[in-house]
């Protein structure tokens, strides 16, 4: 089996300005299960094709997620502190007793469609407010929109405590890079945590008080007030679902943007009718893959690829380079609007699925049909910035200009 | 009055552990994680009415050297 010593896939820089595609399209190739060492000792084992990665993602029984998510989430095999309370670090059978308050107050019919309303309005105020002309940093002005009506509906918030939420929860996921943290990133990880954490606490305890369960942290909150839920692990899987929401799609409408921008012959197939949002959602979900990989461990020995991974060792399931699996893709590294039968995997498999997936679909389906009848377009002016990171692939600049739809064809 | 000495910092951590932290102790090896801290941190507040940043907690990781970095915090306002 081939081992990396001082693998590339660690590195943030690597991700912002080399080709982690290309990389992983050769580990895929020769060498799809393979080791990656660094030299302070860590090491992980890379899965990269798409059945291996599948196959990763529903043994949930043998590869723990309790051990932290993301490479260096837990230093050695220890335990996340939050592991068996927060949703992404828990193992069966917690992780199902959790799920599923969240999942019914948070993502059922009837939210989906309060959220999927809050989310069109937001969107189509803000391109409501632009015009042929103007010149704007994307990724700022327009991507928060989408998970800030998402916030506003299970939270329960206005649009101002969403936004500070969002600013927070940005800190913390992009910690490494300077365009959220600053000069001292660990401290200002710590204290956006913290503040996240202060202000899901205020908002239970609040919320326990007003009675009203109408929303998923009201409904958590009554559950914390009549006491078939402890108050930190009401915290924990509000932190949870803040992160996982806020800090996927703004990304990932940003990747969308920049690729309709490089694709306008795929586009003006979804803005002429022939190919429905729907469809070309589930493309631009696998082209983008925003969630790279996912880290689990072993807890016993493993086999997957012909190969076997011994126990307690680190494996990371790579998202992005499954979602470009030529045993599984017809020409994967084409972007086909129309692709027929899409397996996208973007947000995993199995019983840890997001289980915000239904939710962040609208979202970016939401904002394709605005942007589909918007009778102007984004173009994309300047070589975008991406983000410093090996687990969100997202971007921290993508300065574009309006111009007229009829310009561009569109 | 900018001052929170390390005695009042093991009475909060006390309070929320549920059990004694000495004033040289790693809280950190000790049990304490961020919602520890959380609460602690509002505890804190509530006495002195001073709101200490998290990552104060973290780099100073015993309760005596926290009430120095809160001190020299203070000081170089």
């Amino acid at each position: 089996m081939l081992v990396v010593e001082d693998s590339p896939l660690y590195s943030p820089e690597f991700f912002a300005d080399d080709d982690p595609w290309a990389y992983l399209a050769a580990l895929r190739e020769n060498d799809p299960v393979s080791v990656h060492r660094r030299d302070d000792g860590y090491e992980f084992y890379a899965l990269t094709r798409y059945a291996d990665v599948y196959a990763a993602y529903v043994d949930h029984q043998r590869l723990s997620s309790a051990y932290g998510t993301m490479i260096d989430g837990s230093y050695l095999p220890q335990k996340d502190s939050a592991s068996g309370r927060m949703l992404i670090v828990s193992d069966q059978p917690e992780h199902s007793a959790i799920r599923k308050p969240i999942k019914t107050s948070g993502f059922s019919r009837d939210m989906l469609g309060r959220v999927g309303r809050t989310v069109r309005r937001n969107i189509r105020g803000a391109l409501d407010g632009l015009s042929v002309g103007d010149r704007l940093d994307f990724s700022k002005v327009i991507a928060p929109e989408l998970p800030k009506g998402v916030l506003e509906v299970l939270f329960g918030i206005g649009a101002e405590d969403a936004n500070h939420l969002l600013e927070a929860t940005r800190t913390m996921i992009g910690y490494r890079d300077q365009a959220y943290a600053g000069a001292r990133p660990l401290d200002a990880l710590v204290d956006a945590q913290l503040d996240v954490l202060e202000f899901i606490d205020e908002l239970i305890v609040k919320r326990a008080v007003d009675g009203s369960a109408e929303d998923m942290i009201g409904f958590l909150a009554q559950c914390v007030a009549e006491g078939t839920m402890p108050r930190d692990v009401a915290v924990l899987n509000g932190l949870n679902v803040a992160v996982g929401g806020n800090e996927t799609t703004p990304h990932t409408a940003s990747l969308t943007v920049h690729t309709i921008d490089q694709e306008r012959d795929e586009w003006r197939k979804v803005t002429s009718g022939e190919v429905g949002p729907d469809v070309a959602t589930q493309e631009f979900l696998r082209w983008t893959s925003t969630n790279s990989y996912v880290q689990r461990l072993t807890v016993e020995d493993f086999e997957v690829g012909g190969h076997t991974i011994p126990a307690n060792s680190f494996v990371a399931l790579w998202n992005m380079s499954a979602n470009r699996d030529s045993q599984v893709f017809d020409d994967p590294d084409t972007f086909r609007i129309d692709r027929p039968e899409n397996k996208q995997i973007a947000f995993g498999a199995g019983v840890h699925r997001c289980v915000g997936a239904p939710v962040a679909t609208l979202e970016i389906q939401t904002f394709i049909e605005e942007l589909a009848d918007w009778d102007k377009a984004f173009a994309v002016i300047d070589p975008p910035r991406r983000l410093h990171s090996n687990f969100m692939l997202g971007l921290t600049e993508l300065e574009v200009e309006v111009v007229d739809a009829k310009e561009l064809g569109t | 009055m900018t001052q929170i000495s390390p005695e009042a910092i093991t009475e909060c951590l006390s309070t929320v552990l549920d059990r004694e932290v000495d004033t040289d102790a790693d809280i950190f090896t000790a049990g304490v994680d961020s919602l520890a801290v959380l609460r602690c941190r509002a505890l804190l507040k509530e006495r002195t009415g001073i709101k200490v940043p998290g990552h104060v907690f973290f780099e100073g990781r015993t309760p005596v050297r926290i009430a120095e970095l809160i001190g020299a915090e203070h000081a170089g306002r």
